[in-house]
């Protein structure tokens, strides 16, 4: 070997410590940082527990509007505020995700897929205010205070330590849990839930609670939904335009 | 050649910014060319944090003139890769759809967004040839060090 040859791969070597080092550095000090060994991308844990109910069963399963509060549980009437009479919300089923590897792949680890029926229906449902059901935006900071759906909480997956302990205060008390990120090939509301469930496990939180809604944020938008800009809770709504 | 390492230096610094302030989102894409084993999340996350640092520092050090020929050669073994890997997932892209190559058009991974592949696979080859350059050349005009290890 040349000594040129040589003295070229000890600097090769030499600019890829430095280069190995700095980043070690600038990672460790950026808020942006990832984690080194954490897996970003979980395999999927198909679960064989009790089936998920559709979103047919749950609108049928929950109580509707006009039903007195079961008073025999405090805990219950200590969270839900006393509804009012309100015109019933109808919660049609959708169709079944046939043909959908990505909603198949989410049914098999015990999750259920909300569609955006289904989430229009419990967004305008009086138990959303009353804390009965939550939604979770999966996204980062930008994209979150862009706009989100009214109400949802955030979490980002990849720094999730930083968001998740609100999201399992909320989320232990909650009957269902919609996950959603911006839709389409987006993965990190099914990362989201994952998480979700694993850390929930010892609060109550199960997976035949959570649902992800593949359509996402886009959808919800192109719906012409509203959406809350800013943090959680700003009343900076924006309302669909009209005509 | 001194243009050439401006140039080097100059575009692998941007870019390699771009991806340190995005890192969620470089690896979110350096996961779509399947670079390593599903069981292996450290090495994805090491490539992840660590490529867009080399990549700014050899762009440093090639402007200040400082181990040119390591650099070089580092840049030029990572153009090699991921030029192959985008070439690779436009083939797999053209094979399921129908558009033309090069009306195919996707986020590389390399920090600018959704490009061209033909064009990304010029600005590539592009690339290549001025790393190719630069280790080649023997000059060490305006340098801090151009050699770290003396030949002679």
């Amino acid at each position: 070997m040349t000594r040129t040859v040589r003295t070229t791969i000890l600097e090769v070597v030499a600019v890829l410590v430095i280069g190995v080092v700095v980043a070690a550095l600038g990672n460790a000090l950026s808020p942006r940082g990832l984690s080194w060994t954490r897996n970003y991308a979980p395999a999927r844990m198909p679960v064989t527990s009790q089936p998920v109910p559709t979103p047919a069963e749950i609108a049928t399963a929950l109580p509707t509007p006009t039903q007195e509060p079961d008073t025999d549980t405090e805990a219950d009437t200590e969270t839900l505020e006393p509804v009012e009479e309100v015109e019933e919300v109808e919660r049609p089923a959708p169709e079944p995700p046939a043909h959908n590897p990505v909603a198949q792949g989410i049914i098999d680890q015990g999750f259920g897929v909300a569609d955006f029926d289904m989430v229009h229906a419990l967004y305008h449902d009086p138990l959303y205010e009353a804390g009965g059901y939550v939604f979770v935006d999966a996204r980062n900071d930008q994209h979150y205070r862009e706009g989100h759906i009214p109400g949802a909480h955030q979490l980002d997956y990849y720094y999730v330590e930083r968001y998740i302990e609100p999201v399992l205060e909320a989320g232990q008390f909650a009957e269902i849990i919609v996950v959603y990120c911006s839709g389409g090939n987006c993965e990190d509301s099914e990362f989201a839930a994952m998480e979700l469930a694993t850390q929930g496990a010892s609060l109550g939180i199960v997976p035949g609670n959570i649902h992800v809604y593949l359509g996402g944020i886009n959808e919800w938008k192109a719906q012409g939904q509203p959406v809350e800009r800013g943090a959680r809770g700003s009343g900076d709504i924006v309302e669909p335009s009209n005509g | 050649m001194i243009v050439a390492r401006l140039v080097l230096g100059g575009m692998f610094i941007y870019m390699g910014t771009l991806k340190i302030m995005d890192p969620v989102e470089f690896l979110k894409q350096i996961r779509e060319y399947h670079l390593a084993p599903q069981g292996m999340p450290l090495l994805l996350n090491a490539i992840a944090i660590a490529m867009p640092w080399v990549e700014v520092v050899c762009g440093l050090f090639l402007l200040a003139g400082v181990a040119l020929r390591g650099a070089a050669a580092l840049l030029l073994g990572l153009m090699l890769v991921f030029t192959y890997a985008v070439a690779a997932r436009a083939v797999e892209i053209y094979r399921q759809g129908e558009l033309a190559f090069c009306a195919i058009a996707f986020d590389c991974g390399c920090g600018t967004g959704v490009v061209n592949i033909c064009g990304k696979l010029v600005e590539n080859t592009l690339l290549t040839l001025l790393c190719v350059l630069v280790l080649i050349s023997c000059s060490r005009r305006l340098c801090l060090r151009g050699d770290l290890f003396p030949r002679a």
